[in-house]
């Protein structure tokens, strides 16, 4: 009796400092994920085009498939299914060796020949791949290549093996069945290679609202639901475990250079000045973003406050009255984005204030040609090294090829080439916006990326929060 | 070519921290050599961080691009501000470098309404590291120079306390971000010369040099299956320099006596709880936690993360449990929930002793803390102020000398494995 006593004392005196310290992870348990994008495929050469389900796709290819290489938190170059790598001077022709003994998981040995088979999906213009050996992979280009490793770390050149419901990957999971649209069940690849993941599987729900995500993590019926940056703050208050990354997406206007409406610099620069950044991120973006006349985000680059982005009415009225103003110009965003609808609106506002009459207009971007004037489009960085991020923002924003982003590699070049972009306001940054993502109170080891996504391998489940059983002892 | 980074980093000679540590008298006396192998680790160590970032090279390198942006003026203004996470002394001492780089190229420092160029220049910081950011205004010309800087890496420091009982001192640091796993002081006394280091790839013997510790060689674990997720493993030394690395599914034996050598092979023994090889022993899994099958008698209550025991020589041992439970022995009584995965018995001269070193109950992401608690019976009760980590504590086990357990810690700013020896004095 004197010792369970002594004992309970001790353990509630420690007890007091829980929350301070470490448990060893847990292996078993099911992590049940939500999303709302309506993922129809899992092939990771394939273009998503809205931003939700960019990351969506980002996110659940990283759970099935390795890249080459990956980028730390720093943004240096990591070993993943290639060991090491190396380049010729001027950086136009690069060998990767590969590692051994690695297989997908449905038992294809992988090689070099499966990489190039892969990577040969995206089609990159740049440069070109092959097979060396059975373990070595050599790209070559007409055109330096500095950022190579950061491009290949991006899950778009993710390794893939087979297509459509039978594709396949080297990644901590594997795919145990997959209704496209609705539901993915994965299971922990036993023999990863980097380590078998905590839990046994995961479920993913598609498809599902926010409001439903919220719901079903408030019953306990979900693990990790996406929560959108503007309501970040309010599920925090709420009680709710909160998690976000570093702003990984920017919001911009981009002007139709097919528009004659808006070929006139000065009223493209009139609507700019009349944006009030700070006042979309105080209001609409609930203070979780970072107003900004850059693309990238000061975290990544170091100089995006080199580029204005203060609220200039009076230069805005000075503009309007030296230019032909159109009668209406015609703003679109992305209908299923709701936060894209309110910045969108938020513009229209800032325009008219300047008497610029602007329509914002609902539509489903990149499903046709847009006839709009302007469009507000969100695009993900998907890197956290700043010139594949850069160039992927160029990529969706100027389809125009421009060689000085993709051969830039210094944050001197980095900045000339994003200046240039920004160059004659055909370009119009607002603010960038992390991803936030809600937890249930069982999901342990949750570490957040600086860039976004999960390290879904490293999380585990606390059992005694409710749903699973422990599985225990399996190796 | 990429090349994972191995080598020592620098620790260092005497330094300006000297007058930090506790001096040894009166009680204290009798743990003279423990508390020499704590100075001379924790010397070298906080010298490491002391070791200064030379601004002199962007310095040099700004002032270059001034002159070919602007024309080498004559006269040039300077505004400094600092959008970084450095600290006010550095700010100054970045100041005084570029006001000197800037006057060596022949640009005299004045105040903005006399000057022929402006430069502003703004200290920021990226994903990589310092950047400085110097916009120059030359007649009606703006330009912007943007010059990456290395980046110094500040761990916190270690330290040590004459106001408490449970001592941390810094052994190693990883240079890269492989796991370490367990080290071994060797040499011992007041006289460590040497570290075996066991990580996830290799076993690794370092000697101390006067300013450093000096890789002497490393052996690789070759391994045919991946490892398992939260990878363990233990090292156990002899006074003869042999020892024994256990990691799951192999077994490595060897000597560091003279060089190292190693072999390692597939096995399954039983892995030492204790200090020595001649202590009970439990069989270790294919993941992160030991069986609870045990050799030598003694009985758990099932699957455990560690165990320490309760007493020297005792047959009862504590279980930290894989459910979390603190356990006694194998009783059928449920165990106390909330604790921590990792114990450790300590030996010293205060109370019963023998303490035991418990770490916490959050997770891989959270700081981390290890308490010294006193054994009464089967009883355990907090003894003294935890220390801190500035991450998870990921190993604790006990040293061969049984006065001390060697904690490894992951510390969640440089994403760095730390090893540290805990020992134990009286107040």
């Amino acid at each position: 009796m004197k010792r369970s006593v002594f004992l309970l004392l001790a353990a509630s005196i420690l007890l007091a400092g829980a929350g301070h310290a470490a448990t060893r992870p847990h292996y078993g348990g099911t992590l049940r994920i939500e999303l709302r994008a309506p993922l129809a495929s899992l092939d990771p050469a394939e273009t998503e085009i809205s931003s939700a389900a960019q990351s969506a796709q980002e996110h659940i290819a990283a759970l099935i498939f390795d890249p080459l290489v990956r980028l730390d938190e720093k943004g240096a170059a990591q070993p993943a299914l290639a060991l090491t790598w190396q380049h010729a001077p001027d950086f136009k022709s690069w060998q990767f060796t590969l590692r051994s003994y690695i297989k997908f998981h449905d038992g294809t040995p992988f090689n070099a020949a499966k990489a190039v088979e892969s990577l040969l999906k995206i089609a990159n213009p740049h440069w070109r791949v092959r097979a060396e050996g059975n373990d070595s992979l050599v790209f070559e280009s007409d055109s330096p290549l500095p950022n190579l490793p950061a491009e290949l770390a991006q899950m778009r050149y993710a390794i893939a093996h087979g297509s459509g419901n039978a594709i396949s990957g080297t990644g901590p999971f594997q795919v145990a069945s997959w209704q496209p649209g609705k539901q993915l069940v994965l299971k922990a690849n036993d023999d990863y290679w980097d380590a078998r993941p905590y839990v046994d599987s995961i479920e993913i729900v598609l498809s599902r609202s926010l409001h439903d995500q919220m719901v079903d993590l408030d019953l306990g019926r979900a693990d990790l639901i996406e929560i959108g940056p503007e309501q970040a703050r309010n599920a925090v208050q709420e009680g709710k475990r909160v998690v976000a990354s570093s702003p990984n997406e920017v919001f911009a206007l981009v002007f139709n250079p097919e528009k004659a409406l808006v070929r006139d610099e000065r009223l493209r620069e009139t609507i700019a000045s009349a944006l009030d950044r700070v006042a979309i991120n105080n209001v609409l973006l609930q203070k979780e973003g970072e107003p900004s006349g850059a693309l990238l985000p000061q975290w990544i680059s170091g100089y995006a406050f080199l580029f204005p982005m203060a609220h200039n009415l009076e230069r805005a009225l000075q503009l309007r009255g030296e230019i032909m103003v159109p009668a209406t110009l015609v703003l679109e965003y992305d209908f299923s984005d709701p936060l894209a609808k309110a910045v969108a609106e938020r513009v229209a506002v800032n325009a008219r204030d300047a008497k610029i009459n602007m329509q914002a207009l609902g539509e489903n971007l990149g499903a046709r040609g847009s006839s709009a004037d302007l469009q507000l489009v969100r695009v993900r960085f998907a890197s956290l090294d700043a010139p594949t991020a850069l160039s992927n923002v160029a990529a969706t924003l100027s389809p125009a090829d421009a060689p000085e982003t993709r051969a830039a590699s210094t944050a001197a070049q980095v900045y000339r080439a994003e200046s240039a972009m920004l160059n004659g306001f055909q370009i119009v940054p607002i603010a960038q916006v992390p991803e936030a993502w809600g937890l249930s109170g069982r999901v342990r080891n949750w570490m957040q990326p600086r860039a976004g996504g999960w390290k879904a391998a490293d999380v585990w489940l606390d059992v005694s929060q409710g749903a699973d059983s422990h599985a225990e002892g399996r190796p | 070519m990429y090349q994972g980074t191995t080598g020592s980093p620098w620790l260092s000679a005497m330094g300006e921290q000297s007058e930090k540590v506790p001096k040894t008298h009166g009680r204290y006396r009798a743990l003279a050599p423990v508390l020499g192998i704590l100075l001379f680790f924790l010397l070298q160590y906080s010298h490491a961080q002391s070791t200064p970032t030379n601004w002199n090279e962007a310095a040099r390198e700004l002032a270059r691009q001034i002159s070919e942006k602007a024309g080498s003026p004559s006269t040039i203004s300077l505004t400094i501000k600092n959008s970084s996470s450095l600290p006010n002394a550095d700010v100054a001492e970045i100041r005084h470098t570029v006001e000197t780089q800037l006057s060596s190229s022949g640009m005299r420092i004045v105040k903005p309404d006399q000057s022929v160029a402006d430069l502003q220049l703004t200290l920021s910081q990226n994903v990589q590291g310092w950047l400085w950011v110097a916009e120059i205004h030359h007649g009606t010309s703006s330009e912007a120079v943007l010059i990456p800087v290395f980046t110094r890496q500040a761990p916190p420091l270690p330290g040590i306390s004459s106001t408490i009982t449970l001592h941390k001192t810094f052994l190693w640091a990883q240079p890269d971000a492989t796991p370490v796993l367990d080290v071994a002081v060797l040499g011992g006394g007041s006289n460590p010369n040497a570290l075996l280091v066991l990580d996830s790839s290799m076993v690794s013997l370092y000697h101390a040099q006067q300013s450093h510790w000096e890789l002497e060689q490393s052996q690789p674990i070759a391994r045919s299956k991946p490892w398992p997720r939260d990878l363990r493993g233990r090292l156990l030394v002899g006074h003869d320099r042999k020892f024994e690395a256990y990691l799951p599914g192999m077994k490595c034996s060897g000597s560091a006596d003279s060089g190292l050598t190693m072999e390692c092979h597939s096995a399954d023994d039983p892995w030492p709880l204790g200090t020595n090889s001649d202590g009970p022993r439990a069989f270790f899994g294919a993941r992160n936690f030991f069986t609870g099958v045990m050799t030598s008698g003694i009985a758990s209550p099932g699957p455990f993360f560690s165990a320490a025991g309760a007493q020297p020589d005792s047959k009862e041992w504590f279980f930290l449990q894989t459910s979390n439970q603190l356990h006694f022995g194998a009783s059928a009584s449920p165990g106390i929930s909330g604790w921590g995965s990792n114990v450790a018995a300590v030996k010293s001269n205060c109370g019963r002793s023998w303490q035991i070193l418990t770490t916490g109950t959050g997770d891989y992401t959270q700081s981390d803390s290890v308490q010294a608690t006193e054994v009464e019976g089967s009883a355990i009760a907090p003894a003294g102020a935890p220390v801190d980590f500035p991450g998870p504590v990921t190993a604790l086990w006990p040293a061969s000398d049984s006065n001390s357990a060697i904690a490894v810690s992951k510390n969640l700013g440089t994403g760095k494995y730390e090893a540290f020896s805990l020992s134990i004095t009286c107040r």
